[in-house]
């Protein structure tokens, strides 16, 4: 019963005992409180029925003059990978950050707590007044953990990245409150069977609202600026969370709201939505090609993966659905391994500049294998997580539209020309400095902590099931919602994934 | 909103407006038209003096004056205004207590000493201040 | 006739405002005689607690008293806990504030504490008169206050011009009253609103409407009135300028809701007031947030923040509801009460450490003294509307007020709900000037000397205090909202 509110007070109640925690208490209490509440959390989080059944908490909150508001959390399908991604790349985190974080530590894990409340609490909500509680309580550490432990720039990254996605979250607070007003309920659930009988001018307006908010947090094309400053200027652990959950709750945001509640106004946006994301990756693969900095380079690709995800989502087959969920999971396995290898090298060779990188297979043989996994699986490499998303999404997409299927492969194309070149300027070839020789490998704990994302890689990868069949249930829920509300006539594409066609009956129910 | 016609109701309103500005602006220039009409115009030294009896005014006055100027004046205002408030009720003060009931008078005496007690503190106060001390 | 028992049961009503009464003419004569100024404050601590506990008292009535002058009802009763609750912190603050002449602490607290008095008095009065006598109450002893630090040319300066941009628009409010009288043929509220029952919007009226919204949008700040602001807050003692800020606009607002509630309800004023307040409020949080964004002044900072969190209330005003405005004014006042008086509480700090108030003075707080730095941030934050803090509640009931307006179809709707985005927009520019704070605090370092401030038990207090209190009314708010609707003006 009290699986959930655990879940997010936990790491909240962790955060505020850091934060209180006197100037003289040691740095090696703050990092072992921080490393064992983490992989606690990480734990209970297993806890989560992994089939993706529904759990579901709620007590009222408060009420006044006719608005109610309940803090309810609900765990489902849809949510329960995205909360388990969260815990464990929150302990990943942690477990790097010990051994890099020196200035104000217990700050710092208060901060890193702090977002994990927010964004477990964000998977969560299971009413909107609560959702945008925790969509607004993110912000706020990820702000600091930029403005304060990030590189040069970090100042106007953090303050970039807060007046972004505070403008697109406030519209979002407009509609919401609009939405309640003409369905008398905050409830996620009651709304989805509510918000899709609104009238269709009303509906289009709130589509937009929410959408905005949740396309700056993807972040879709041209609302993406904020993300390559962010993300270069954040510290690892920043660029980890970042990268690996906070983009996510966008996509989640917009497979949670956006179109189950407003399914009309999603199926007339999604022509132009899909354009966008076509160009976002397409436009996102070409930026990071022609990146110097290692950081700015997985920052635009994300831009580009992320792509695939709204693609995946506007297309209204279960293939391509699940394909975007698969796709949200992939994404922030295999970049946030990117990121964090990218942190280990700059932790070593104190540049970011490819251009003053080069030849470090030598001296890092370990973290040059776990470079090259990561980097492959993000290129879409088959046996790997990459592969399953980007391929269901290109197939659901083949049979909506030919043309922006092929403009999206390009990005595959693409993204793995510029992957490679990456890996390679990086890691082979000849040293750009002498000292370089002298570099010490990762350790057991750093090996640790990327082995926690190259398994869930390899097994994704090559066995996709168990996770598919979830996720899978998930889309149909959606594909059901479209197709009910989508005028007659339009046929829906009966499309089935390739590991799906076995399981019939699970989709079927 | 404003873009209504008038009424003629609201028009009816506002042509008092209108009187009042017109009949206000004759009663300030009239006298004054008037004077510059009718009044012959003779000007001389005594004529232009600031006062046309009293002391002679000398030198300008636009100099500074000491601000404890206004302190007595504010000092002053006490017993200005409690002699202003004080006379209409007195008038009143047996017509309470006569006419109608005991309580009510005693209640306004009570009011008019409490009145004379605030105003006396304010006196204290700049006295114990040393306000009133010329130096 | 009414009689003189009858009188004196009705004294009961005013026992908040006659404590403090007492309380600020027993501080003026005590003065006289302790030579020690600073023995005088656990007396005006002493005289808010004690007005803040009575006013707590549930003593209502909803009979006019005074022969109709005052009406002391569950909405006067709220802004009287309002106005001691907020005395009592800001007599917590100026005690540990350096600047202050200690020969004068007994002159500065009888006045501070009369103004308390003047507030309740403007939240009750229902008489046209006796709320121009209290309003002119307020606004003298605040003039005094701000012009308190005699030796200081800023402080001169801004009780100045304080004094003559509040002359000229108590005149205009004056004309307004006239003309209302002049229109009405009564001076009481309830008569007024007889007089006006069944007969259309004039144009007499609508000028008195304006005249008067220049008397109490002075107080409140609202632009075009707020000229004074920047320099008065600027210039005036630290604890003054939160004076004014949360009490003496609270106080405005308070007047604004009766006078606007009582004697105008009709529907038939609304499109006009709407069109009127709703552009007002746009302009003027629009207004402050953007030249706040340019300020380096602390002081001056808050104070065009204070004239944007006023067009944001004023907003509230537009839906002239009764079921919705006045909760929804309410609770942001009672939010911003806390969270402002909190900012205020660490301005003061940072002055008594460094002798200024720019925000440069900040640089590196989170490493001198994280609590200061963080209760900023978190004042900070609820200033900003963000979740789940004080201000946050306040700024969502606002927004839900204009939406429910918005869509019970309200005449004007649509123009409801454009104030409702200028609303959104106002709130990430003021996001961006908040923040430009704790950029200070958190990602710049201090400059070298600079002293680690040091925090008294009193301004430590009032900091816990808005500290807690901002939090609680976020994340548990439900007492304060139940405690505000039952405090509304009844519907008309």
């Amino acid at each position: 019963m009290y699986l959930l509110p655990i879940l997010v007070f936990v790491p909240l109640l962790v955060a505020v005992l850091l934060l209180l925690a006197p100037r003289s208490t040691s740095p090696n209490l703050v990092r072992m409180v921080a490393l064992v509440a983490s992989g606690l959390i990480a734990l209970w989080s297993l806890g989560l029925p992994l089939s993706g059944a529904r759990v579901d908490y709620s007590i009222p909150w408060f009420s006044a003059w006719s608005w109610s508001v309940n803090f309810s959390l609900v765990a489902d399908g849809l949510s329960t990978p995205l909360i388990l991604l969260t815990t464990i790349l929150n302990f990943n985190c942690v477990l790097y950050s010990v051994g890099v974080i020196r200035k104000s530590e217990p700050a710092y894990y208060f901060c890193l707590f702090l977002l994990e409340a927010g964004i477990v609490g964000t998977f969560l909500a299971g009413d909107l007044f609560v959702f945008y509680v925790f969509w607004e309580m993110m912000l706020i550490p990820l702000y600091f953990i930029i403005g304060i432990w990030g590189s040069e720039q970090r100042i106007y990254a953090a303050v970039k990245f807060f007046l972004f996605t505070l403008a697109g979250s406030i519209f979002m607070l407009l509609a919401i409150i609009v939405l309640y007003n003409q369905t008398g309920t905050f409830d996620v659930a009651a709304l989805a069977a509510l918000a899709p009988r609104l009238d269709p001018v009303t509906q289009k307006w709130l589509f937009w609202g929410f959408f905005v908010a949740f396309a700056i947090k993807v972040p879709l094309f041209p609302l993406h600026t904020w993300l390559p400053d962010a993300h270069t200027q954040a510290p690892t652990a920043g660029s980890i969370m970042l990268a690996g959950v906070l983009l996510k709750t966008g996509a989640y945001g917009i497979l949670r709201f956006c179109i189950p509640f407003f399914p009309a106004a999603a199926a007339e946006a999604a022509g132009f939505i899909n354009t966008l994301a076509v160009i976002a990756i397409i436009y996102g693969a070409l930026l990071a090609f022609a990146q110097k900095d290692l950081k700015r380079l997985i920052a635009y690709s994300s831009v580009s993966h992320m792509g695939f995800v709204i693609l995946g989502c506007f297309t209204w087959n279960v293939p391509a659905i699940s394909g975007g969920i698969m796709q949200i999971i992939n994404h922030g396995i295999s970049t946030s391994g990117l990121f964090l290898c990218a942190g280990l090298i700059y932790d070593r060779t104190h540049t970011r500049q490819m251009k003053e990188l080069g030849g470090l297979a030598d001296p890092l043989g370990r973290l040059t294998g776990f470079f090259a996994i990561m980097m492959l699986s993000s290129a879409g490499l088959p046996f790997l997580n990459g592969f399953v998303g980007e391929f269901l999404v290109l197939l659901g997409s083949w049979k909506n539209s030919v043309w922006l299927t092929v403009f999206a492969a390009t990005g595959v194309v693409l993204g793995a020309i510029y992957l490679l070149k990456m890996f390679q300027a990086g890691m082979l070839g000849k040293p750009a400095k002498s000292e370089y020789a002298k570099l010490r490998d990762i350790g057991l704990r750093e090996s640790l902590a990327l082995m926690l994302l190259v398994i869930p890689a390899f097994w994704i990868g090559i066995y996709p099931k168990p996770v598919l069949s979830v996720v899978e249930r998930e889309a149909a829920k959606i594909e059901k919602t479209m197709s009910t509300a989508l005028p007659s006539g339009t046929s829906m594409i009966e499309g089935r994934a390739l590991w799906a066609v076995a399981d019939e009956r699970d989709v079927q129910d | 909103m404003w873009g209504c016609a008038l009424h003629p109701e609201q028009f009816y309103t506002l042509s008092f407006l209108g009187v009042f500005v017109v009949v206000g602006l004759l009663f300030a220039l009239g006298p004054l038209i008037l004077a510059y009409m009718l009044a012959p115009y003779r000007p001389g030294r005594t004529k232009n003096e600031t006062y046309e009896c009293g002391l002679e005014a000398r030198g300008d006055s636009w100099i500074q004056f000491r601000v404890q100027y206004y302190v007595i004046a504010l000092a002053f205002l006490i017993f200005d205004l409690e002699a202003v408030f004080l006379f209409p009720a007195a008038m009143v003060l047996r017509e309470r207590f006569v006419e109608q009931s005991l309580s009510l008078g005693l209640l306004a005496a009570v009011e008019i000493v409490l009145f004379v007690a605030i105003l006396a503190i304010g006196l204290v106060y700049a006295w114990a201040k040393k306000l009133l001390e010329w130096n | 006739m009414v009689g003189a028992s009858e009188l004196w049961q009705q004294m009961r009503y005013l026992m908040p405002e006659g404590l403090l009464l007492c309380a600020g003419l027993v501080i003026l004569l005590f003065d006289l005689v302790v030579k020690k100024g600073r023995s005088l404050y656990p007396l005006a601590m002493l005289a808010t607690a004690g007005a803040a506990a009575l006013a707590l008292l549930p003593l209502e009535s909803s009979e006019p008293l005074f022969f109709g002058m005052i009406q002391s009802d569950a909405f006067a009763r709220y802004f009287k806990v309002f106005s001691a609750l907020a005395g009592f912190l800001v007599v917590l603050m100026s005690m540990d504030y350096k600047p202050l002449p200690a020969r004068f602490v007994g002159e500065y607290l009888g006045i501070l504490v009369l103004a308390l008095a003047a507030i309740m008095l403007l939240a009750e009065s229902t008489n046209l008169l006796m709320i121009f006598l209290s309003l002119e109450f307020l606004s003298l002893s605040s003039y005094i206050l701000v012009g308190f630090l005699r030796n200081d040319k800023k402080s001169k300066e801004a009780s100045l011009k304080y004094f003559l941009f509040g002359a000229m628009c108590t005149a205009v409010m004056l004309y307004g009253f006239a003309l209302l009288y002049g229109a009405s043929g009564s001076l009481d509220l309830p008569a007024i609103k007889a007089a006006f029952a069944n007969r259309q919007n004039t144009p007499l009226t609508c000028l008195a409407m304006l005249f008067i919204l220049a008397g109490f949008g002075f107080k409140v700040a609202m632009v075009p009135f707020h000229a004074w602001v920047p320099d008065a807050y600027e210039g005036a003692p630290t604890p003054i300028t939160a004076f004014l800020s949360v009490g003496s606009k609270a106080g405005g607002f308070a007047v604004l809701l009766r006078v606007f509630f009582t004697v105008f309800p009709g529907l038939d004023y609304h499109p006009y007031w709407l069109a009127v307040v709703g552009v007002l409020a746009v302009f003027t949080m629009t207004v402050g947030n953007v030249i706040a964004c340019s300020q380096d002044n602390l002081k001056r900072l808050l104070g065009y923040s204070s004239i944007a969190q006023a067009g944001y209330v004023l907003l509230g005003f537009v839906v002239m509801d009764g079921r919705f405005t006045q909760p929804a004014v309410m609770i942001y006042l009672l939010a911003y009460l806390f969270m402002n008086l909190g900012a205020f509480v660490v301005v003061i700090v940072i002055a008594n450490t460094t002798g200024q108030e720019e925000i440069d003075d900040l640089a590196g707080l989170s490493e001198r003294s994280p609590l200061l730095a963080w209760s900023m941030f978190i004042f900070l934050l609820s200033l900003a509307g963000v979740p789940p803090l004080g201000g946050w509640i306040g700024k969502y009931y606002i927004f839900a007020t204009l939406v429910k307006g918005y869509l019970e179809g309200l005449s004007g709707g649509n123009l409801m709900l454009w104030f409702a985005v200028a609303l959104a927009v106002n709130s990430v520019i003021a996001a961006y000037y908040y923040f430009r704070i704790v950029k200070a605090m958190f990602f710049e370092h201090a400059r070298e000397r600079m002293a680690r401030p040091v925090v008294g038990g009193p301004l430590l207090t009032a900091l816990y205090v808005s500290l807690i209190l901002t939090f609680a009314v976020g994340l548990w708010p439900q007492p304060f909202l139940n405690w505000v609707s039952r405090m509304a003006l009844p519907l008309l």
